[in-house]
């Protein structure tokens, strides 16, 4: 039991002079050290390994810091932090500015000829008439397509063939590019030790 | 460079860095160079080495510092870096002196790579010198593990946290194995520890 003692007392030096032992522990070793004069031996003794470890340590070179930064290299990140510094809400927040100097433009003209509820009436036929024309135009594209697949396979078995071909390029070049995001993602969280 | 001050901590000021603060890498460089130039010393036993592959691992971690997570702390990234820089080192050194000077026996232990180099001494007098070549060998003596710990801590000046982080070790085996190190080599070391 002593033997056990005395171990985890020699731990506690130790732990003491690293500036890591809990205050409780620090007075409980403070009575220990005033009873046991080896303990007190042992104190100086690690003591004088702390200062010669120290002691040992070699000075860095003057011009050090002056040749790392005179050797930084154009890195990659750079780039993206010259084109970042545009804030990436530039173009939204300059759009919305667009159109609501535009819609006051408007309104203040309705205002002022007194044909407010007309003025607005216009702006909800203009969006509606963009959304009718972009989904028009959305689903003339995927007819279109279509039709143009139709035809591709109707013709020949050749073109059925060439089809297949190219979908299932297609969803390996999705696989490929689904398998190559998660490793992306891991090199991210711990960045790279070579 | 802006006027406004440097950030205190590690991670906002890569953060400042990365948001176009470049000079102030400087800053970063100036809080580990010490360290990594000693730790590094320590693991290639040669002063030009070890200021030559700090210089590296520096560039390196620049070219880098976007994939920095601030969720890791920067230091037990570094020294990460640092580590296999220098265990690339180690074999690439063992790899050209094989070549070189061990040809033809093929019995030889590998021993003698692992010698002090002969660089300049960085100690200012002859007790010093004596004992820095001790402190030196005797960590050589240690079990690697111990050498690998004992360097963290004692010349990389790394908290017992950031150790157990970066060796992927509980944070009590770091403990254990630091105590054990100290006390190996203060039974080493024992005709120099004295008043």
């Amino acid at each position: 039991m002593k033997n056990m003692d005395q171990v985890l007392l020699r731990e506690w030096v130790d732990l003491d002079i690293e500036g890591c032992l809990p205050t409780g522990g620090r007075d409980d070793l403070q009575r220990a050290l005033q009873q046991d004069a080896e303990l007190r031996r042992e104190q100086r003794a690690l003591r004088h390994l702390h200062a010669a470890l120290q002691e040992s340590k070699i000075e860095v070179r003057g011009p050090f810091l002056e040749q790392v930064v005179d050797n930084l290299p154009v890195a990659p990140w750079e780039k993206s932090v010259a084109t970042g510094r545009q804030p990436v809400w530039a173009l939204p927040a300059a759009m919305v500015v667009l159109l609501a100097a535009t819609s006051s433009l408007l309104l203040a003209g309705g205002t002022a000829g007194g044909h407010l509820m007309e003025t607005a009436s216009m702006l909800g036929d203009l969006i509606k008439t963009s959304l009718l024309a972009g989904s028009g135009l959305l689903f003339a594209t995927w007819r279109g397509v279509g039709f143009g697949l139709e035809e591709m396979v109707a013709e020949s078995n050749l073109g059925l063939l060439a089809l297949g071909v190219l979908v299932l390029c297609l969803n390996l070049l999705f696989i490929s590019l689904l398998r190559r995001r998660p490793a992306s993602t891991t090199t991210r969280q711990e960045p790279p030790t070579s | 460079m802006s006027s406004a001050p440097i950030p205190t901590s590690d991670e906002e000021l890569i953060a400042a860095i990365l948001d176009g603060e470049q000079p102030l890498y400087s800053e970063l460089v100036k809080r580990y160079q010490g360290r990594l130039v000693n730790y590094l010393y320590r693991m290639l036993r040669n002063e030009d080495d070890a200021h030559d592959l700090a210089q590296e691992v520096f560039l390196k971690i620049y070219g880098a510092l976007d994939r920095f997570d601030p969720r890791y702390r920067f230091s037990t990234w570094l020294f990460r870096v640092a580590q296999n820089a220098a265990i690339d080192k180690i074999r690439r050194r063992r790899l050209k002196l094989v070549s070189l000077h061990r040809p033809d026996d093929g019995k030889s232990d590998g021993g003698d790579w692992e010698l002090p180099g002969k660089g300049p001494t960085p100690y200012q007098d002859a007790r010093n010198v004596e004992r820095g070549l001790a402190i030196r060998q005797a960590i050589d003596e240690l079990p690697w593990e111990y050498q690998e710990l004992i360097s963290l801590r004692h010349f990389g000046e790394l908290s017992y946290e950031e150790i157990a982080t970066l060796k992927e070790m509980p944070l009590g085996t770091v403990k254990n194995k630091l105590f054990r190190g100290r006390q190996m080599l203060k039974e080493k070391l024992s005709d120099f520890l004295t008043d």
